[in-house]
Protein backbone atom coordinates (compact mmCIF):
# COMPACT_ATOMS: atom_id res chain seq x y z
CA UNK A 1 0.00 0.00 0.00
CA UNK A 2 1.06 2.96 -0.76
CA UNK A 3 1.41 6.48 1.05
CA UNK A 4 -1.00 8.64 -0.19
CA UNK A 5 -0.91 12.20 -0.74
CA UNK A 6 -3.08 13.07 2.55
CA UNK A 7 -0.84 10.71 4.40
CA UNK A 8 2.26 12.89 3.57
CA UNK A 9 -0.05 16.26 4.12
CA UNK A 10 -1.03 14.96 7.64
CA UNK A 11 2.21 14.28 9.11
CA UNK A 12 3.86 17.48 7.64
CA UNK A 13 0.39 19.15 9.18
CA UNK A 14 1.30 17.26 12.61
CA UNK A 15 4.96 18.77 12.12
CA UNK A 16 3.83 21.69 11.48
CA UNK A 17 1.63 22.65 14.16
CA UNK A 18 4.47 20.83 16.86
CA UNK A 19 6.90 22.74 15.99
CA UNK A 20 5.93 25.37 13.73
CA UNK A 21 6.61 28.42 16.14
CA UNK A 22 10.50 27.15 16.08
CA UNK A 23 11.05 27.09 12.20
CA UNK A 24 10.75 29.08 9.12
CA UNK A 25 9.10 28.80 5.74
CA UNK A 26 12.27 27.83 4.66
CA UNK A 27 12.78 25.10 7.26
CA UNK A 28 9.27 23.76 6.84
CA UNK A 29 9.76 23.64 2.95
CA UNK A 30 12.82 21.38 3.33
CA UNK A 31 11.05 19.30 6.22
CA UNK A 32 8.55 18.49 3.70
CA UNK A 33 10.68 17.59 1.25
CA UNK A 34 12.55 15.13 4.02
CA UNK A 35 9.32 13.89 4.70
CA UNK A 36 8.36 13.03 1.41
CA UNK A 37 11.35 10.87 1.15
CA UNK A 38 11.15 9.15 5.03
CA UNK A 39 7.42 8.69 3.40
CA UNK A 40 9.16 6.57 0.42
CA UNK A 41 11.56 4.96 2.55
CA UNK A 42 8.28 3.70 4.73
CA UNK A 43 6.40 2.82 1.81
CA UNK A 44 8.65 0.44 1.21
CA UNK A 45 8.87 -1.17 4.04
CA UNK A 46 5.14 -1.50 4.19
CA UNK A 47 4.84 -3.15 0.81
CA UNK A 48 6.61 -6.62 2.05
CA UNK A 49 3.69 -8.91 3.49
CA UNK A 50 4.11 -10.09 6.72
CA UNK A 51 2.45 -12.64 8.65
CA UNK A 52 1.59 -12.41 12.58
CA UNK A 53 4.01 -14.68 13.30
CA UNK A 54 6.77 -12.48 12.47
CA UNK A 55 8.25 -11.01 15.48
CA UNK A 56 10.63 -8.02 15.76
CA UNK A 57 13.75 -9.11 16.03
CA UNK A 58 14.30 -7.96 19.65
CA UNK A 59 13.56 -10.13 22.17
CA UNK A 60 12.50 -8.80 25.23
CA UNK A 61 13.61 -10.78 28.81
CA UNK A 62 12.28 -9.40 31.84
CA UNK A 63 14.29 -8.47 34.63
CA UNK A 64 15.33 -10.00 37.69
CA UNK A 65 18.18 -8.44 39.82
CA UNK A 66 19.09 -12.24 41.82
CA UNK B 1 58.19 7.41 17.17
CA UNK B 2 55.49 9.01 14.41
CA UNK B 3 54.02 6.41 12.51
CA UNK B 4 54.43 3.07 14.23
CA UNK B 5 52.45 0.26 15.08
CA UNK B 6 51.88 -0.78 18.07
CA UNK B 7 53.63 -3.76 18.04
CA UNK B 8 56.62 -1.24 16.92
CA UNK B 9 55.79 0.72 19.61
CA UNK B 10 55.01 -1.84 22.52
CA UNK B 11 58.63 -3.36 21.60
CA UNK B 12 60.33 0.23 21.92
CA UNK B 13 58.89 0.77 25.62
CA UNK B 14 59.81 -2.41 26.62
CA UNK B 15 62.93 -2.54 25.28
CA UNK B 16 63.52 1.15 27.01
CA UNK B 17 64.05 3.11 23.62
CA UNK B 18 61.36 5.40 24.37
CA UNK B 19 59.17 5.90 27.38
CA UNK B 20 55.56 6.02 27.68
CA UNK B 21 56.03 10.17 28.50
CA UNK B 22 58.28 10.66 25.92
CA UNK B 23 55.77 8.81 23.51
CA UNK B 24 52.68 10.48 25.28
CA UNK B 25 54.66 14.10 24.86
CA UNK B 26 55.41 13.79 21.62
CA UNK B 27 51.38 12.95 20.96
CA UNK B 28 50.79 15.94 22.82
CA UNK B 29 53.16 18.12 20.98
CA UNK B 30 51.57 16.98 17.43
CA UNK B 31 47.71 17.19 18.66
CA UNK B 32 48.21 20.87 19.73
CA UNK B 33 50.36 21.83 16.69
CA UNK B 34 48.29 20.17 13.96
CA UNK B 35 44.74 19.77 15.87
CA UNK B 36 43.61 23.20 14.54
CA UNK B 37 44.72 22.66 10.92
CA UNK B 38 42.52 19.56 10.66
CA UNK B 39 39.91 20.74 13.37
CA UNK B 40 40.29 16.87 14.82
CA UNK B 41 40.54 17.64 18.29
CA UNK B 42 37.79 18.99 20.70
CA UNK B 43 39.92 18.43 23.79
CA UNK B 44 43.35 17.64 24.91
CA UNK B 45 43.52 15.88 27.88
CA UNK B 46 47.19 16.64 28.96
CA UNK B 47 46.55 16.50 32.30
CA UNK B 48 45.29 12.60 32.23
CA UNK B 49 47.53 11.95 29.62
CA UNK B 50 51.16 12.67 31.52
CA UNK B 51 49.53 11.04 35.16
CA UNK B 52 49.13 7.88 33.22
CA UNK B 53 51.84 7.79 31.05
CA UNK B 54 53.77 8.41 34.33
CA UNK B 55 51.80 5.68 36.10
CA UNK B 56 52.40 3.22 33.10
CA UNK B 57 56.48 4.10 33.12
CA UNK B 58 56.52 3.41 36.47
CA UNK B 59 54.56 0.19 35.98
CA UNK B 60 56.92 -1.14 33.20
CA UNK B 61 60.20 -0.37 35.24
CA UNK B 62 58.80 -2.33 37.84
CA UNK B 63 58.20 -4.95 35.27
CA UNK B 64 54.06 -5.10 35.43
CA UNK B 65 53.31 -4.71 32.03
CA UNK B 66 49.93 -5.22 31.16
CA UNK B 67 50.12 -5.69 27.06
CA UNK B 68 50.56 -4.19 23.84
CA UNK B 69 48.37 -1.23 24.82
CA UNK B 70 50.67 0.24 27.78
CA UNK B 71 51.99 3.34 27.23
CA UNK B 72 50.46 4.04 24.16
CA UNK B 73 48.49 7.01 23.23
CA UNK B 74 44.87 7.44 21.85
CA UNK B 75 41.90 9.48 21.11
CA UNK B 76 38.29 9.00 22.43
CA UNK B 77 35.38 10.27 19.86
CA UNK B 78 34.14 12.76 21.57
CA UNK B 79 30.58 10.95 22.46
CA UNK B 80 32.49 8.71 25.01
CA UNK B 81 32.03 9.42 28.73
CA UNK B 82 35.04 10.48 30.58
CA UNK B 83 35.17 11.87 34.31
CA UNK B 84 37.46 14.08 36.02
CA UNK B 85 35.79 17.37 34.18
CA UNK B 86 36.88 16.46 30.72
CA UNK B 87 33.90 17.59 28.65
CA UNK B 88 32.43 14.97 26.08
CA UNK B 89 30.64 17.56 24.10
CA UNK B 90 28.82 14.85 21.46
CA UNK B 91 30.16 17.52 18.50
CA UNK B 92 26.69 19.40 19.80
CA UNK B 93 27.49 23.06 20.34
CA UNK B 94 24.57 23.02 22.81
CA UNK B 95 26.48 20.11 25.02
CA UNK B 96 30.03 22.20 24.94
CA UNK B 97 30.14 21.98 28.43
CA UNK B 98 28.51 18.59 29.11
CA UNK B 99 30.49 16.56 31.54
CA UNK B 100 29.72 13.06 33.10
CA UNK B 101 30.89 11.94 36.44
CA UNK B 102 32.11 8.28 35.58
CA UNK B 103 34.21 6.95 32.60
CA UNK B 104 32.34 5.08 29.08
CA UNK B 105 33.30 1.28 29.48
CA UNK B 106 35.99 1.41 26.45
CA UNK B 107 37.70 4.61 28.20
CA UNK B 108 37.77 2.01 31.64
CA UNK B 109 39.18 -0.69 29.15
CA UNK B 110 41.84 1.17 27.57
CA UNK B 111 42.94 2.66 31.02
CA UNK B 112 42.87 -1.00 32.60
CA UNK B 113 44.96 -1.94 29.86
CA UNK B 114 47.77 0.81 30.34
CA UNK B 115 46.85 3.02 26.89
CA UNK B 116 47.03 6.58 27.41
CA UNK B 117 44.22 8.94 26.37
CA UNK B 118 45.61 12.04 24.77
CA UNK B 119 42.43 13.86 23.48
CA UNK B 120 38.73 13.35 22.68
CA UNK B 121 38.19 13.62 19.26
CA UNK B 122 36.28 15.85 16.59
CA UNK B 123 33.06 14.38 15.36
CA UNK B 124 29.62 15.41 13.47
CA UNK B 125 27.42 16.73 15.91
CA UNK B 126 25.23 14.08 17.68
CA UNK B 127 26.95 11.20 15.49
CA UNK B 128 25.06 12.34 12.19
CA UNK B 129 21.73 11.56 13.78
CA UNK B 130 19.86 15.15 12.60
CA UNK B 131 20.61 13.76 8.51
CA UNK B 132 23.49 16.81 8.05
CA UNK B 133 24.11 17.65 4.57
CA UNK B 134 27.79 19.18 4.66
CA UNK B 135 30.67 18.81 6.16
CA UNK B 136 30.30 21.46 8.82
CA UNK B 137 28.20 20.05 10.90
CA UNK B 138 30.35 20.01 13.83
CA UNK B 139 30.40 23.20 16.42
CA UNK B 140 34.30 22.63 16.27
CA UNK B 141 34.34 23.14 12.54
CA UNK B 142 34.77 20.49 9.68
CA UNK B 143 36.97 18.08 9.96
CA UNK B 144 40.07 17.51 6.79
CA UNK B 145 41.75 14.82 5.72
CA UNK B 146 45.44 14.58 6.13
CA UNK B 147 45.83 13.75 2.89
CA UNK B 148 44.38 17.37 1.80
CA UNK B 149 43.06 20.25 3.53
CA UNK B 150 40.44 20.83 0.84
CA UNK B 151 38.83 17.88 1.51
CA UNK B 152 36.44 16.00 4.12
CA UNK B 153 37.58 13.80 6.45
CA UNK B 154 34.54 11.76 6.63
CA UNK B 155 32.21 11.68 9.44
CA UNK B 156 30.71 11.04 11.94
CA UNK B 157 34.07 9.41 13.44
CA UNK B 158 35.76 12.78 11.85
CA UNK B 159 38.93 13.07 14.49
CA UNK B 160 39.49 9.80 14.88
CA UNK B 161 40.46 9.29 11.48
CA UNK B 162 41.89 12.50 10.60
CA UNK B 163 43.88 12.18 13.65
CA UNK B 164 45.55 8.59 13.45
CA UNK B 165 46.30 9.88 9.61
CA UNK B 166 48.01 12.37 10.81
CA UNK B 167 50.22 10.63 13.14
CA UNK B 168 48.86 12.39 16.15
CA UNK B 169 48.06 9.30 17.78
CA UNK B 170 48.25 5.74 17.43
CA UNK B 171 44.84 4.93 17.49
CA UNK B 172 41.59 5.80 18.30
CA UNK B 173 38.10 4.88 18.77
CA UNK B 174 35.33 5.95 17.00
CA UNK B 175 31.70 4.33 16.48
CA UNK B 176 29.53 3.04 14.00
CA UNK B 177 25.58 3.91 13.34
CA UNK B 178 26.14 3.31 9.30
CA UNK B 179 29.18 4.22 8.09
CA UNK B 180 30.80 6.54 10.89
CA UNK B 181 34.33 4.26 10.94
CA UNK B 182 34.42 2.89 7.64
CA UNK B 183 33.87 6.89 5.96
CA UNK B 184 36.48 8.13 7.61
CA UNK B 185 38.67 5.49 7.07
CA UNK B 186 38.08 5.59 3.21
CA UNK B 187 38.69 9.12 3.36
CA UNK B 188 41.87 9.04 5.64
CA UNK B 189 43.33 6.24 4.26
CA UNK B 190 43.68 4.26 7.80
CA UNK B 191 42.32 0.98 8.90
CA UNK B 192 38.90 1.22 10.88
CA UNK B 193 36.68 -1.68 12.23
CA UNK B 194 33.29 -1.79 12.93
CA UNK B 195 32.80 -5.07 15.07
CA UNK B 196 30.23 -6.95 15.48
CA UNK B 197 26.83 -5.57 17.32
CA UNK B 198 27.38 -6.16 21.14
CA UNK B 199 31.50 -7.44 20.75
CA UNK B 200 31.75 -3.81 22.56
CA UNK B 201 30.23 -2.61 25.45
CA UNK B 202 28.45 1.45 24.28
CA UNK B 203 27.63 1.81 28.10
CA UNK B 204 28.42 5.62 28.51
CA UNK B 205 28.68 6.18 24.80
CA UNK B 206 26.02 8.61 23.29
CA UNK B 207 23.16 6.48 21.71
CA UNK B 208 22.15 7.59 17.96
CA UNK B 209 20.76 3.88 17.29
CA UNK B 210 20.22 1.60 20.24
CA UNK B 211 20.58 -1.22 17.73
CA UNK B 212 22.90 0.16 15.43
CA UNK B 213 25.53 1.73 17.16
CA UNK B 214 28.61 -0.05 17.42
CA UNK B 215 32.28 1.00 18.83
CA UNK B 216 35.38 0.13 17.11
CA UNK B 217 39.27 1.49 16.67
CA UNK B 218 40.99 3.36 13.47
CA UNK B 219 44.30 2.55 13.52
CA UNK B 220 47.44 2.72 11.05
CA UNK B 221 47.05 -1.04 10.36
CA UNK B 222 44.74 -4.04 10.86
CA UNK B 223 46.59 -5.55 13.04
CA UNK B 224 46.56 -2.98 15.10
CA UNK B 225 42.50 -3.25 15.06
CA UNK B 226 42.62 -6.50 16.26
CA UNK B 227 44.93 -5.60 19.34
CA UNK B 228 42.52 -2.89 20.22
CA UNK B 229 39.49 -4.80 19.78
CA UNK B 230 40.71 -7.14 22.48
CA UNK B 231 41.14 -4.77 25.00
CA UNK B 232 37.78 -3.51 24.48
CA UNK B 233 35.97 -6.56 23.93
CA UNK B 234 33.72 -8.25 26.17
CA UNK B 235 30.51 -8.46 27.68
CA UNK B 236 29.44 -5.74 30.12
CA UNK B 237 26.75 -6.11 32.42
CA UNK B 238 26.21 -2.25 32.18
CA UNK B 239 25.57 -3.03 28.76
CA UNK B 240 22.86 -6.07 28.14
CA UNK B 241 23.43 -5.80 23.90
CA UNK B 242 26.59 -7.33 25.05
CA UNK B 243 27.97 -10.29 23.96
CA UNK B 244 28.26 -12.68 26.43
CA UNK B 245 31.52 -14.19 25.46
CA UNK B 246 34.84 -13.01 25.32
CA UNK B 247 37.27 -12.48 22.46
CA UNK B 248 40.80 -12.94 21.80
CA UNK B 249 41.89 -11.83 18.79
CA UNK B 250 43.92 -14.98 17.30
CA UNK B 251 44.86 -14.75 13.25
CA UNK B 252 44.59 -17.44 11.03
CA UNK B 253 46.97 -17.63 7.59
CA UNK B 254 45.13 -20.16 5.52
CA UNK B 255 42.79 -19.95 2.23
CA UNK B 256 39.81 -17.92 1.71
CA UNK B 257 36.79 -18.03 0.23
CA UNK B 258 35.12 -14.32 -0.82
CA UNK B 259 31.93 -13.03 -2.62
CA UNK B 260 31.60 -9.91 -4.41
CA UNK B 261 27.88 -8.28 -5.06
CA UNK B 262 26.94 -8.13 -8.29
CA UNK B 263 27.20 -4.74 -9.73
CA UNK B 264 29.28 -3.27 -6.68
CA UNK B 265 31.35 -1.38 -8.77
CA UNK B 266 28.27 0.61 -10.70
CA UNK B 267 28.05 4.17 -9.91
CA UNK B 268 31.57 4.43 -8.40
CA UNK B 269 34.52 7.00 -8.90
CA UNK B 270 36.68 5.94 -11.53
CA UNK B 271 39.38 5.60 -8.99
CA UNK B 272 37.51 3.24 -6.26
CA UNK B 273 36.13 1.31 -9.29
CA UNK B 274 40.27 0.46 -10.55
CA UNK B 275 42.03 0.31 -7.60
CA UNK B 276 38.75 -2.35 -6.03
CA UNK B 277 39.96 -4.01 -9.18
CA UNK B 278 43.65 -4.33 -8.29
CA UNK B 279 42.88 -5.01 -4.59
CA UNK B 280 40.86 -8.08 -5.86
CA UNK B 281 43.73 -9.33 -7.96
CA UNK B 282 46.06 -9.15 -5.31
CA UNK B 283 43.10 -10.91 -2.71
CA UNK B 284 43.30 -13.54 -5.29
CA UNK B 285 46.90 -14.58 -4.72
CA UNK B 286 45.42 -16.33 -1.67
CA UNK B 287 41.21 -16.54 -1.85
CA UNK B 288 38.61 -17.75 -4.20
CA UNK B 289 36.71 -15.11 -5.32
CA UNK B 290 33.03 -15.23 -6.67
CA UNK B 291 30.24 -12.96 -7.86
CA UNK B 292 27.25 -13.42 -5.16
CA UNK B 293 23.55 -11.74 -5.12
CA UNK B 294 21.06 -10.62 -2.96
CA UNK B 295 17.72 -10.87 -3.18
CA UNK B 296 15.33 -7.92 -4.33
CA UNK B 297 14.71 -6.80 -0.48
CA UNK B 298 14.37 -3.22 0.82
CA UNK B 299 17.52 -3.41 2.70
CA UNK B 300 18.24 0.32 3.17
CA UNK B 301 14.49 0.74 4.20
CA UNK B 302 14.46 -1.50 6.85
CA UNK B 303 17.77 -0.07 8.34
CA UNK B 304 17.00 3.78 8.24
CA UNK B 305 13.96 3.39 9.17
CA UNK B 306 15.45 1.72 12.62
CA UNK B 307 17.96 4.45 12.37
CA UNK B 308 14.70 6.99 12.02
CA UNK B 309 12.96 6.04 14.63
CA UNK B 310 15.37 5.12 17.42
CA UNK B 311 17.54 8.72 16.44
CA UNK B 312 14.03 9.97 16.98
CA UNK B 313 13.29 8.39 20.60
CA UNK B 314 17.17 9.23 21.54
CA UNK B 315 17.07 12.66 20.91
CA UNK B 316 13.32 13.15 22.12
CA UNK B 317 14.37 15.48 25.11
CA UNK B 318 16.75 17.68 22.85
CA UNK B 319 14.34 17.83 19.97
CA UNK B 320 11.56 18.82 22.34
CA UNK B 321 13.63 21.51 24.26
CA UNK B 322 14.56 23.16 21.17
CA UNK B 323 17.80 22.61 20.84
CA UNK B 324 18.28 21.92 17.44
CA UNK B 325 18.13 25.34 16.93
CA UNK B 326 21.94 25.72 18.13
CA UNK B 327 23.54 23.00 16.43
CA UNK B 328 25.84 23.82 13.29
CA UNK B 329 24.67 22.49 10.32
CA UNK B 330 21.38 24.15 8.58
CA UNK B 331 20.23 21.27 8.11
CA UNK B 332 20.68 19.73 11.48
CA UNK B 333 18.54 22.58 12.76
CA UNK B 334 15.10 21.18 11.65
CA UNK B 335 16.50 17.61 10.72
CA UNK B 336 14.92 15.99 14.18
CA UNK B 337 11.56 17.49 13.96
CA UNK B 338 11.29 14.97 10.67
CA UNK B 339 11.79 11.97 12.11
CA UNK B 340 8.05 12.79 14.11
CA UNK B 341 6.90 11.08 11.38
CA UNK B 342 7.72 7.45 12.17
CA UNK B 343 4.94 5.65 13.67
CA UNK B 344 5.57 3.24 15.83
CA UNK B 345 4.37 0.19 14.20
CA UNK B 346 6.43 1.26 10.77
CA UNK B 347 9.64 1.04 13.54
CA UNK B 348 8.23 -2.52 14.39
CA UNK B 349 7.94 -3.49 10.57
CA UNK B 350 11.52 -2.61 10.27
CA UNK B 351 12.26 -4.77 13.50
CA UNK B 352 10.19 -7.81 11.82
CA UNK B 353 11.82 -7.19 8.41
CA UNK B 354 15.17 -7.17 10.20
CA UNK B 355 14.78 -10.50 10.83
CA UNK B 356 14.21 -11.85 7.47
CA UNK B 357 17.19 -9.52 6.10
CA UNK B 358 19.31 -11.21 8.47
CA UNK B 359 18.67 -14.58 7.34
CA UNK B 360 18.91 -13.42 3.55
CA UNK B 361 22.66 -11.72 4.52
CA UNK B 362 23.75 -15.31 6.61
CA UNK B 363 22.07 -17.96 3.26
CA UNK B 364 24.26 -15.94 1.39
CA UNK B 365 27.31 -15.48 3.52
CA UNK B 366 27.46 -18.75 4.87
CA UNK B 367 28.93 -20.05 1.71
CA UNK B 368 31.78 -17.35 2.27
CA UNK B 369 34.17 -16.13 4.77
CA UNK B 370 33.51 -12.75 3.75
CA UNK B 371 32.08 -10.15 1.23
CA UNK B 372 34.35 -7.44 -0.37
CA UNK B 373 33.54 -4.03 -1.97
CA UNK B 374 34.51 -0.75 -1.84
CA UNK B 375 34.33 1.04 1.69
CA UNK B 376 32.80 4.27 -0.41
CA UNK B 377 31.44 4.96 -3.54
CA UNK B 378 33.74 8.36 -4.13
CA UNK B 379 37.23 10.00 -2.32
CA UNK B 380 36.49 12.55 0.27
CA UNK B 381 34.37 15.43 -0.77
CA UNK B 382 35.63 18.88 -1.12
CA UNK B 383 35.35 20.24 2.54
CA UNK B 384 33.61 23.42 1.78
CA UNK B 385 30.80 21.92 -0.36
CA UNK B 386 27.04 20.23 0.56
CA UNK B 387 26.46 16.70 -0.29
CA UNK B 388 24.36 15.43 -3.37
CA UNK B 389 21.19 15.38 -2.64
CA UNK B 390 21.74 11.46 -2.80
CA UNK B 391 24.45 11.30 -0.82
CA UNK B 392 25.80 7.64 -2.63
CA UNK B 393 27.22 6.24 1.07
CA UNK B 394 23.41 6.95 2.59
CA UNK B 395 20.77 5.54 -0.57
CA UNK B 396 22.04 2.53 -2.89
CA UNK B 397 24.71 1.15 -0.22
CA UNK B 398 23.70 -2.33 0.37
CA UNK B 399 26.70 -2.86 2.14
CA UNK B 400 25.88 -0.65 4.73
CA UNK B 401 22.50 -1.22 4.76
CA UNK B 402 23.18 -5.36 5.59
CA UNK B 403 26.09 -4.53 7.45
CA UNK B 404 24.82 -2.41 10.21
CA UNK B 405 20.89 -3.48 10.12
CA UNK B 406 22.51 -6.72 10.49
CA UNK B 407 24.95 -6.29 12.96
CA UNK B 408 27.75 -7.49 10.88
CA UNK B 409 31.35 -6.85 11.44
CA UNK B 410 33.61 -4.40 8.77
CA UNK B 411 36.93 -3.53 8.25
CA UNK B 412 38.35 -1.12 5.86
CA UNK B 413 41.64 -0.58 4.47
CA UNK B 414 43.80 1.96 2.71
CA UNK B 415 43.71 0.14 -1.06
CA UNK B 416 45.27 3.12 -3.00
CA UNK B 417 45.03 6.70 -3.90
CA UNK B 418 43.39 8.46 -6.35
CA UNK B 419 44.81 11.04 -9.46
CA UNK B 420 44.55 14.15 -6.66
CA UNK B 421 45.99 12.15 -4.44
CA UNK B 422 42.99 10.79 -1.93
CA UNK B 423 43.12 7.80 -0.38
CA UNK B 424 41.11 4.55 -1.30
CA UNK B 425 39.33 1.95 0.62
CA UNK B 426 37.90 -1.66 0.06
CA UNK B 427 36.32 -3.01 3.05
CA UNK B 428 36.13 -6.83 3.67
CA UNK B 429 32.63 -7.46 5.86
CA UNK B 430 32.08 -11.01 7.43
CA UNK B 431 29.49 -13.15 9.55
CA UNK B 432 28.54 -12.07 12.64
CA UNK B 433 31.05 -12.37 15.52
CA UNK B 434 33.58 -13.52 12.90
CA UNK B 435 36.51 -10.69 13.66
CA UNK B 436 38.97 -12.66 13.53
CA UNK B 437 38.59 -14.41 9.69
CA UNK B 438 38.03 -10.47 8.63
CA UNK B 439 41.22 -9.49 10.46
CA UNK B 440 43.10 -12.41 9.06
CA UNK B 441 42.28 -11.36 5.54
CA UNK B 442 43.26 -8.00 6.20
CA UNK B 443 46.41 -8.76 7.81
CA UNK B 444 47.39 -10.97 5.13
CA UNK B 445 46.27 -7.95 2.13
CA UNK B 446 48.37 -5.42 3.91
CA UNK B 447 51.80 -7.76 4.10
CA UNK B 448 51.23 -8.28 0.58
CA UNK B 449 50.22 -4.20 -0.26
CA UNK B 450 51.83 -1.29 1.37
CA UNK B 451 49.09 1.48 1.09
CA UNK B 452 49.23 1.67 4.65
CA UNK B 453 52.40 2.91 5.13
CA UNK B 454 52.29 5.86 2.79
CA UNK B 455 51.12 8.40 4.86
CA UNK B 456 50.27 12.29 4.50
CA UNK B 457 53.65 14.78 3.74
CA UNK B 458 52.34 17.70 5.43
CA UNK B 459 52.57 15.84 9.16
CA UNK B 460 55.69 13.69 8.95
CA UNK B 461 57.71 16.01 10.63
Amino acid sequence: MNNSKTEKELMFKLVEVKYGDRLDSEQLAAIKTRIDRIMAVIDEIRAVPLENGDEPFNVFKPYRRD
Amino acid sequence: MIYKSIRQLSEAIQSGEITPTELTQTSLKRLEKYGPILNCVVTITEERALKQARQAEAEIKQGKYRGPLHGIPWGGKDLLATSGGIPTTWGAYPLRNQQFTQDATVVRRLEKAGSVLVAKLAMIELAGGMGYRQPNASFTGPCATPWSLKHWSGGSSSGSGSAVSAGLITYSIGSETWGSILGPSNNCGVAGLRPTYGRVSRHGAMALSWTLDKLGPLCLTADDCGLVLEAIAGPDPADPSTAPENWSYNLNERDFKLGIIKGVLEEKQEAIAQNFSEATKTLEKYCTIEEIEFPDFPYGSVTRTILNGEAAAAFDDFTEKGLAAELTAPGDKYGPYVRSVVLAKDYLRALRLREKMCRIAEDIMMGYDAIIAPTSSNTAHPINQPFPTNRPWAYGDIMGAVGNGAGLPSISLPSGFSDEGLPTGIQIMGRAYDENTILSIAKMYQEKTSWHLRHPEMFQA
